[in-house]
């Protein structure tokens, strides 16, 4: 899997990636599946075991499918109304939205991220890795149904994509000379 | 003759990937369909709730989508796009996709409690 472009979602707030598996960029695939009643339904379907566990307590398909296009429209709304909020007010901006991907593992530079909502019992996850403040380029994402990422194998891809962008930001890094100016003298 | 003497210090400094920032092409597709989807909120959500029936009633009596079109008498295609959950459906469509489930997807409010013509001129000539 390669990148093989970068969107512009928010200006100069939210990014996304593409990959050259997929027409869209990952915004974009995530949110299309989200709202896409046949696939999910598909995934919950292959990924019934997990609905059953007690972390779910039995959840059924269709009300699988149905919580996950309500999340998603809600996720979809709070996701820009953070990039936009932070434009005037750094507080407010998706900073505040986004958490480091390892609880309290907090990066100086391009730290692996995740954002979520509802906070309480909602399974969406968008990753991304952080450029600057309330700067985000989104490697990808998906429905987390167990309470560790490691144990949903649907998500193990995530981490991949989520090096992937970080190398692919690290190898871009453009580099600039700043010149102070230390004294001058008259002589 | 006066000289002026410069003293600069040069520094390496990283900064954001201007690449991205500024090679990014802006989504414009994105906003417009977000914004459409807020436009249409009301029967999109009827949309995918009816999805999401025909879905189960597939899987309930184990038919394929081919089938269903087979059934309904329009093209696997357009099944397909029906079960995305995103399609403006017509009343026909629906009706032809109930008979073929024998299932009803929709109800009309209050369609219960309606009174035919005839049951009508009863009860008024009931009061006459």
């Amino acid at each position: 899997m390669k990148i093989s472009t970068t969107f512009e979602i928010v200006k100069q707030s939210l990014y996304s990636v593409q990959y050259d598996l997929y027409e869209v960029s990952e915004f974009r695939r995530l949110f299309d599946f989200w709202n896409n009643a046949e696939m999910l339904y598909e995934y919950f379907q292959e990924n019934k075991k997990d609905l059953d566990s007690h972390f779910w307590k039995g959840i059924s398909i269709p009300s699988a499918v149905l919580k996950t296009r309500n999340e998603a429209n809600e996720f979809e709304n709070k996701l820009l109304k953070f990039a936009e909020d932070g434009k005037r007010n750094k507080l407010n901006g998706l900073s505040s939205f986004f958490k480091p991907l390892v609880d309290g593992k907090i990066e100086l530079k391009f730290e692996k991220d995740k954002a979520k909502w509802p906070y309480k019992r909602g399974w969406l996850r968008i990753y991304a890795i952080r450029m600057g403040v309330n700067i985000f380029v989104i490697s990808g994402g998906g429905i987390k149904l167990t309470s560790k990422m490691s144990e949903c194998k649907n998500l193990l891809e995530e981490l991949i994509k989520l090096q992937l962008v970080k190398d692919f930001l690290e190898k871009n890094e453009s580099v600039f000379f700043e010149i102070f100016e230390i004294g001058n003298n008259d002589y | 003759m006066k000289y002026l003497k410069l003293e600069i210090m040069i520094t390496e400094k990283k900064v954001t990937p201007k690449s991205i920032i500024e090679n990014s092409a802006f989504d414009q597709g994105w906003y417009e369909d977000a914004k459409w989807r807020q436009e249409n909120k009301k029967w999109l959500d009827l949309s995918f709730t009816i999805a999401l029936r025909i879905l189960t009633e597939l899987k309930t009596k184990s038919i394929s989508q081919i089938k269903l079109a087979e059934m309904v008498g329009c093209t696997p295609q357009y099944i397909n796009k029906v079960l995305k959950g995103t399609e403006n459906l017509q009343l026909e469509t629906i009706v032809k996709i109930e008979n073929a489930l024998q299932t009803s997807l929709i109800q009309v409010v209050g369609a219960n409690t309606c009174i035919s013509p005839a049951k009508k001129q009863r009860k008024l000539s009931h009061l006459v």
